[in-house]
């Protein structure tokens, strides 16, 4: 592990703080405006892919900036860990810019500037936390990422947003809080918060275990509250009346992944997979987290505006990550690790089309989405194969983080867990695939009640005696002879058929959607040729010292 | 590497056949529906040839690394190619019988990848990538039922929430395999399953495909309610495919499943004889005839397990023709119901009677037809079998002949009704020649491997050590037997089975509990959850009550008895809460203060 | 040589105090001028000072040549080099404020100029009795110029604020007596080795102790002798709001810390376990209670004034601890409250001019309005709330290592929720500004008649509070390095 000054970490933190001002300056050109954030996103991303394959041979960037508090150097640095998530950040910023410029035009909202400055500061901040080197510094960077993303989530400025950003200030500023008590605790019992791979030394003596299970306690829940684990998790439903590339990216990838991302450094590098296991705090994080899934994915069930089940799902796809973690062999940590970009790629996807459907059709709840696969067949397309891959069916990037955790608890000697994922699985399908079949196989009148669970069984047909024969579909679809019954409203009166050539919306938007579904199928075909399953691999290696 | 037939092994081995055929089902929607239809024919058809050249040079190919484990895509050997040449043949008759049934070209394109997907689930060497097929079957055939719209779309989904957890529990089973095992636990090494956990694990998800006695209720839920040349696909392939996995998990046999398979000869015949729906009643005999491959690979013998891939063979045929015949007649006369129909058909419909005789009689296993050859060798392993005995056969002798007078019974029922009883009075629908073509050629196969048993006998695993004589003086008479007993017991039970009238099934059991009970815990779950939210928001309302409204506040907090004296005060004094302190107070209050300090210093 | 300057330091503002009554007679105007012209001089000798300090440590000076026990002792060291330094920048921050904004009376400026003359005399001073000296000075002076404002509740206030002033300097006067009659001396340094000598749970030195905690109690605002703070600051002008909130209370609570860390030492609070928790919870409830009372109130001044209240209780709960880290948390914590709270009142007083917005519904939309003056105000309450990298930050980082490592866990929480308290009186403020319907919140009245005094805002306030913003911002990790230089280790004798 061979240490490197460099500038390059800084130039990836600073890279969109300067943009903000590129963007305030250009706030009566809006062109000009956008072209700063996409050219900010794409200089970020090569910045960050450009150490790549450095740290992926052993060496390490770092760049040193004097200190912050005495004993606590202000440090940033860019090791394998601190990579996978700020790659991940840089590269899913450049197609949700893209997005969110077809997104903010689609809608003509008030207030981009803010807008695209806050989410330029959102993603610095998220920079600072993937390259923190020590406690304080990811800290520093949690808090300024909260702050810069409150802009974001109030951003309709109406009485429920503010609500919402307020809610959402005091239980991140709460995990906040919890995260700097555990830090001065863990100053306070090995005198440095440095990250080490494999764990600081001392931190869990003989003497200090009770120290360090409160340290362990303090840290896991302040970040926790980030990573949604449940009861700290309500913040993310409400905090969905944000923007929907706001809730895509924040809410599914950087704010969140934050969280996932503090837990694993203080599982990796705070305290090391031993230490956990020695002071025993592993196991019942790893409970809290298959509870969460559990209990999110059967909320998800009964919700049904599209938005709010998107997060409910993001709540439980987080705690994958949090139990993966958790059980702390070799193989749940891959597992863990990689699920971070797998679910990033997928419920990208998933936000992405929810908030192109907002935007076509102001359509929110998914009661009134029957047949919306004809007016809207490639982002409903999209939205069936993330929606696949959340399941955990293979060709997608779902299956393979859920085969390693699966393998992973195993290994860890609980079956249990591999079960309740199983389980989660397969609610995921009850949850995601009647919104599939509704878009695409079904009309308004024959569409059933949703919330799925809350209509009589066998929904809109169990009230049709069973002799009823439908309608035998000679051949519909497009026809060989090229006779399409292509009128202006479809054929149930309500969905125009706006045909597969992509004309249903603004190319903006449709681009960045099936991008970054094309990501999550090739993470899932190829894991290791997209680098992400390597540097997860390297990860464990440093720290577990086992090759997975 | 033998060049065979001039074409040399290492191009037929360069892409494994499934890539091909799921390349042609992404082309068929963009292409004319007859280019398309021949494409996919083609396709599925080449696979035949493909497989018998291959036969030659059995061995693993394309061994390559897929997420760091080593795995295999491509795994020539006896089994594999039974079930390549079965599936690729009736695929390619599938597509052609959809064509002229006029399905759409989407609907044949998801059916080409469903087929596409199982014979890649068939062909791999390693357990990871035949889950990796078997989920992708699971989808592209919840896909081909979804398509229809309609009753199917409901169906579909229990479909897919079944098989989603069929699928998991063999995953769940291949992983514990890989953790006890180590990495040669991954490649098909002849052991199958680790016994243990694994071992029940596989059961239960395979048992899902395969239609295990209460897993089973899927087939006549779903089958009967897509399009009629979608059915025809979906008889064919998760079954059988389930059953192959089932060997692959129990290469030397299990006693239990061999049970469960006989139990299931008996269970799917009695529910076919009550149903009124064709490909209902259809539905439970592909359980019943499964359950006599399932039984031959719970049978340790060599016998039993070629004699069950043999069945695999013969069943997909006229199986298949079964879902064709009765597909024409949906097709022609728009009805599902036997009762409706009214019969009397075999004078409109003359080729179609003449195929589904033929069908019958296979299914049957009427001696001179193919099923009685792949049934009379699993019933002849029963035979040699020895493990409870009663009255001089093992019960899975008993349960199989049970099974077999069963089905003469249910096929002369369905003859009866629909090509005998009374007449048909609706309008007829013109089938096209192709129907015709695609029923009488299978029954020509169904035929010909019945009278020419070695055709199929010597394309059959573990070629030496077991031997079968098709036509034995002994077989002969127990299929006759068997066939005037099916006769009889239908005459006679004809009007008991009128009035028990469609038997609700176990899912009547299952649906409800899972719907009703996923919507309790759903309730209890997000009400539990409100509660625990709905209390910190009510914090947060409160706290937001008392910094707008102080005055009310602390009144509220008051004693009942001092809000008279605190009105007052409110008035009195400036500001919001009427807290503000005078001067006089003041110095009470620091005085006070003082002697709290001196107190607590000098005690 | 530079010990002398000790003296020379508190005499300019004293003599200078004097010139512009005399001016009146010619010219009113001048009083600006002339503090302008002595404390710039004041702040040049207190470079020089500083720069003594630096070279060659503790410095200490004997008034008019007489020894020690008898004399008074001017001393300096590191706890009080810091204060020195806020208030000469502080009052020379403030006459940027008040050269256009604030009362422009000769009289006006010379009790301004004795107000400075006292606080730096209570900073610089080494003996009790000269301390009690200097701060009913600050008293008097303080009362004189809240009384300035122009309607009738300033006078009020201010005759509020003498009475409970003049009770707290009382007790602390009674208190130091009660030292005298047990030792004999009033010098600290002599003092301290005396009260070891006489015992530290000897009755005589435990009242006094009382006494003097509850005098300068008053004095620093803690809860519940908080009482006149909130209409003194909301009811005096906002140049003197902004000058007494940063600098009377902070000097008294200096003199607290004075007071407890090296007369009484952390010996007498080790040996009196239940004084010293006692201090502790004294601290930490002025810090709940000034954070729920801050989140009650609907005028802007009156909420800053309660939030003074909180942080003062977290600076009396860093000297109630008494270990190096936490006291040097609780200078940083008393340096950087004083600039932010000063610039709060500055720009409050901004918006107050040019706006005539006063109360927290009108500050709807303000920052749109106002938009640099507005991210100042922002930026300042965050440092308040501590988030980093500001000076807030690293003060509660060493308050709370400091409770931590003295094993005062139950502090160390209240010190961490206090980050929540204080977010939740600011978060209302900046919220409005910058999420508020713009438009609703201003009173057009107000604007028509060009404020309230025809005050025009010009850019040298707006520029004084931005750069407040700025420093507060650098102040975090300069604060960190400048530890070392402190030796707070030496002062506390530990």
């Amino acid at each position: 592990m061979t240490e490197v000054e460099s500038l390059r970490p800084l130039a990836a933190v600073v890279v969109s703080a300067v943009a903000i001002f590129g963007i305030l300056a250009a706030h009566r050109r809006p062109n000009i405006r956008e072209a700063v954030t996409l050219v900010a996103a794409g200089a970020k991303f090569a910045i960050v892919a450009s150490m790549l394959p450095g740290v992926l041979d052993g060496t390490v960037y770092v760049t040193r900036l004097g200190e912050v508090v005495a004993g606590v150097p202000f440090v940033l640095r860019a090791d394998a860990l601190g990579l996978l998530f700020a790659l991940l950040a840089s590269f899913l910023w450049i197609p949700t810019s893209l997005y969110s410029i077809g997104y903010m035009r689609g809608l003509d909202e008030g207030n981009q500037t803010r807008y695209f400055a806050a989410f330029a500061g959102s993603l610095s901040a998220t920079m600072g936390i993937a390259f923190a080197s020590n406690l304080v510094v990811l800290f520093v960077f949690y808090e300024l990422l909260t702050v810069a993303t409150y802009p974001l989530v109030a951003h309709d400025e109406d009485e429920e947003a503010r609500a919402a950003g307020r809610k959402y200030l005091t239980y991140t500023f709460g995990g906040g809080v919890a995260v700097l008590a555990g830090t001065v605790l863990v100053f306070w019992v090995t005198g440095t918060v440095s990250f080490a791979a494999g764990g600081i030394e001392g931190l869990t003596t003989e003497t200090s275990t009770n120290v360090a299970r409160l340290a362990f306690l303090l840290l896991a829940g302040g970040f926790s509250v980030k990573a949604a684990v449940m009861p700290l998790h309500s913040w993310l439903p409400d905090a969905m009346v944000a923007p929907t590339p706001v809730s895509g990216l924040l809410h599914a990838v950087a704010v969140v992944k934050s969280g996932a991302f503090g837990v694993a450094r203080v599982v990796l590098d705070v305290f090391g997979p031993e230490a956990v296991a020695e002071i025993g705090t592993g196991l019942p994080l790893a409970v809290l987290a298959v509870f969460t899934f559990i209990a999110a994915s059967i909320i998800a069930l009964r919700k049904d505006n599209l938005k709010r089940r998107l997060a409910y799902s993001t709540i439980a796809q987080l705690s994958y990550i949090v139990m993966g973690l958790a059980l702390l062999t070799p193989t749940a940590l891959v597992g863990g690790l990689l699920h971070i970009p797998a679910h990033a790629f997928m419920k990208l996807t998933l936000f992405f089309c929810a908030g192109a459907i907002h935007v076509e059709t102001h359509t929110d709840d998914i009661s009134k989405m029957a047949g919306i696969g004809k007016r809207m067949p490639l982002t409903m397309s999209a939205f069936g194969v993330a929606s696949l891959g959340m399941a955990g069916i293979p060709l997608l990037a779902g299956f393979v983080s859920k085969w390693y955790l699966l393998v992973g608890s195993f290994d860890a000697g609980h079956a249990v867990f591999a079960f309740a994922l199983l389980l989660s699985g397969v609610l995921n399908i009850a949850y995601f695939w009647p919104i599939v079949y509704q878009a695409f196989f079904e009309t308004r009148e024959e569409s059933d009640e949703k919330p799925l669970v809350d209509a009589e069984l066998g929904g809109h047909w169990g009230k049709v005696p069973d002799h009823y024969t439908p309608r035998v579909p000679v051949a519909d679809g497009g026809d060989a002879d090229g006779e399409d019954e292509h009128s202006d409203h479809g054929a149930d009166g309500y969905w125009a058929d706006a045909g597969w050539r992509g004309g249903e919306t603004s190319p903006f938007v449709l681009v960045p959607i099936l991008g970054v579904c094309a990501c999550a199928v090739a993470l899932g075909i190829a894991p290791a040729t997209v680098y992400f399953l390597r540097v997860v691999r390297l990860i464990v290696e440093n720290v577990t010292g086992v090759v997975v | 590497m033998t060049a065979t037939a001039g074409v040399p092994i290492d191009l037929l081995t360069a892409v494994p056949p499934a890539f091909i055929i799921l390349a042609v089902a992404l082309v068929i929607p963009f292409v004319p529906r007859r280019a398309g239809h021949t494409l996919g024919f083609v396709a599925s058809l080449a696979v035949v040839p493909w497989a018998l050249a291959l036969r030659s040079s059995p061995g693993t190919y394309l061994e390559t690394a897929f997420m760091g484990f080593d795995v295999v895509l491509l795994n020539i050997d006896s089994f594999s190619v039974v079930m390549a040449v079965i599936f690729g043949g009736f695929g390619a008759a599938a597509v052609a019988y959809s064509y002229y049934v006029e399905a759409s070209r989407l609907q044949t394109a998801f059916a080409v990848s469903y087929v596409g997907t199982s014979i890649g689930a068939v062909l791999v060497g390693d357990w990871l990538t035949l889950v990796f097929f078997w989920e992708l079957m699971a989808v592209t055939s919840t896909l081909l039922v979804w398509h229809y719209g309609g009753k199917a779309v409901r169906a579909g989904y229990r479909y897919a929430l079944l098989h989603g957890a069929g699928g998991s529990l063999l995953m769940s089973a291949v992983v514990l395999n890989y953790v006890q095992r180590g990495a040669e636990g991954f490649v098909f090494t002849g052991e199958g399953m680790a016994s243990g956990l694994p071992a029940v694990l596989a059961a239960l998800g395979i048992g899902v495909n395969v239609g295990f006695i209460g897993l089973h209720a899927w087939i006549p839920d779903t089958y009967p309610r897509p399009h009629i040349g979608a059915s025809v696909f979906l008889c064919a392939f998760t079954t059988k495919a389930g059953v192959y996995g089932l060997y692959r998990a129990f290469p030397d046999g299990n006693i239990a499943v061999a049970y469960m398979g006989a139990a299931m000869t008996v269970y799917g015949v009695v529910y076919a004889l009550l149903q009124t729906d064709m490909r209902r009643l259809l539905s439970y005999h592909i359980q019943a005839q499964v359950g006599y491959m399932v039984a031959g690979i719970g049978m340790t013998s060599a016998l039993a397990t070629a004699g069950s891939f043999a069945h695999i063979f013969n069943h997909i045929l006229y199986k298949g023709l079964l879902f064709m015949t009765a597909g024409v007649i949906v097709y022609r006369t728009g009805e599902n119901s036997l009762k409706k129909l009214g019969g009397g058909l075999w004078r409109r419909t003359p080729v179609v009677f003449v195929a589904f005789t033929v069908a019958a009689l296979s299914i049957s296993g009427f001696p001179g037809f193919n099923g009685f050859v792949s049934k009379g060798m699993i019933t002849s392993a029963a035979h040699k079998t020895d493990i409870y005995v009663v009255g001089g056969e093992d019960v899975l002798w008993w349960l199989m002949m049970v099974g077999a007078v069963g089905t003469f019974m249910s096929f002369v029922k369905f003859g009866y009704y629909a090509f005998f009883y009374g007449s048909y009075d609706g309008t007829l629908r013109d089938g096209n020649l192709g129907q015709k073509i695609a029923v009488s050629s299978l029954a020509l196969a169904c035929f010909v491997l019945g009278v020419v048993p070695a055709l199929l006998l010597n394309l059959l695993p573990f070629a030496g050590d077991w031997s079968y004589t098709t036509f034995t003086v002994g077989h002969i008479l127990e299929g006759l037997v068997l066939a005037v007993l099916g006769v009889v017991g239908f005459y006679v039970a004809r009007g008991a089975i009128n009035r028990i009238g469609v038997a609700p099934d176990v899912d009547a059991l299952y649906n409800p509990a899972v719907f009703y009970g996923t919507r309790v815990t759903a309730r209890a779950t997000t009400g539990g959850y409100a509660f625990v939210d709905s209390a910190a928001v009510r914090l947060a309302h409160v706290s937001a009550w008392t910094v707008n409204e102080p005055r009310d506040a602390v009144k509220g907090a008051l004693p009942s008895g001092a809000r008279g004296w605190y009105d007052k005060r409110v008035t009195s004094t400036p500001g919001e809460t009427g807290l503000r302190v005078g001067i006089g107070e003041t110095i009470l209050v620091i005085s006070l203060v003082l002697s709290a300090v001196l107190f607590v210093v000098l005690l | 040589m530079t010990d002398a300057l000790l003296g020379v330091v508190i005499a300019v503002p004293v003599l200078a105090s004097v010139v512009p009554l005399i001016a009146s007679f010619w010219r009113d105007k001048i009083g600006w001028y002339v503090a302008l012209i002595a404390l710039s001089v004041n702040a040049f000798i207190v470079a020089s000072i500083v720069r003594g300090f630096l070279n060659e440590g503790r410095l200490s000076h004997e008034v008019g040549g007489v020894s020690v026990p008898y004399g008074i002792e001017l001393a300096l060291d590191g706890l009080s080099v810091p204060i020195l330094v806020l208030v000469a920048l502080v009052s020379l921050g403030t006459l940027v404020y008040t050269r256009n904004a604030g009362p422009r009376s000769n009289s006006f400026y010379s009790g301004y100029l004795l107000l400075t003359a006292g606080l730096i005399g209570v900073t610089v001073t080494g003996d009790v009795f000269n301390l009690y000296v200097f701060i009913e000075i600050t008293g008097l002076t303080a009362y004189a110029l809240i009384a300035s404002g122009d309607d009738g509740r300033s006078a009020y206030a201010a005759l509020k604020y003498l009475i409970a002033g003049t009770v707290g300097a009382s007790l602390y006067l009674i208190g130091i007596a009660y030292a005298f009659v047990a030792t004999g001396t009033l010098n600290m340094a002599d003092l301290s080795a005396r009260l070891a000598e006489v015992g530290h749970s000897d009755t005589l030195v435990l009242t006094s102790f009382a006494f003097v905690v509850a005098g300068l109690g008053v004095k620093v605002a803690l809860f519940p002798l908080h009482t006149w703070q909130p209409d003194a600051y909301s009811s005096a002008p906002y140049g003197v709001a902004a000058y007494v909130s940063a600098l009377v209370s902070t000097v008294s609570a200096y003199a607290l810390g004075r007071l407890v860390l090296t007369v009484y030492t952390p010996e007498f609070l080790v040996s009196n376990p239940v004084v010293s928790s006692a201090l502790v919870y004294f601290g930490a409830l002025s810090i709940v209670a000034g954070s729920v009372l801050a989140v009650l109130q609907t005028d802007v001044r009156r909420l800053l004034a309660y939030s003074s209240v909180s942080q003062f209780g977290l600076v009396v709960v860093a000297f109630g601890i008494a270990n190096p880290t936490s006291v040097f948390g609780g200078v940083v914590t008393l340096f950087g409250h004083a600039v932010v709270k000063g610039s709060l009142f500055f720009a409050a007083g901004i918006f107050a001019y040019r706006l005539g917005v006063t109360r927290l519904d009108e500050y709807e939309g303000l920052a749109r309005k106002m938009p640099y003056t507005g991210a100042a105000f922002a930026v300042l309450a965050l440092t308040l709330v501590g988030v980093p990298p500001a000076v807030g930050f690293v003060g509660k980082w060493y308050v709370a290592l400091g409770a931590v490592r003295a094993g005062e866990t139950s502090v160390a929480v209240v010190i961490f929720a206090s980050t929540l308290l204080t977010l939740m009186y600011v978060a209302r403020l900046v919220d409005r500004m910058y999420y508020g319907a713009a438009g609703t919140g201003t009173s057009e009245t107000a604007v028509a008649d060009g404020g309230t005094g025809g005050v025009c805002v010009t850019y040298g306030m707006v520029a004084l509070v931005v750069l407040a913003a700025i420093a507060v911002v650098v102040l975090g990790p300069v604060a960190s390095a400048v530890q070392e230089t402190l030796a707070l280790g030496e002062v506390l004798g530990t």
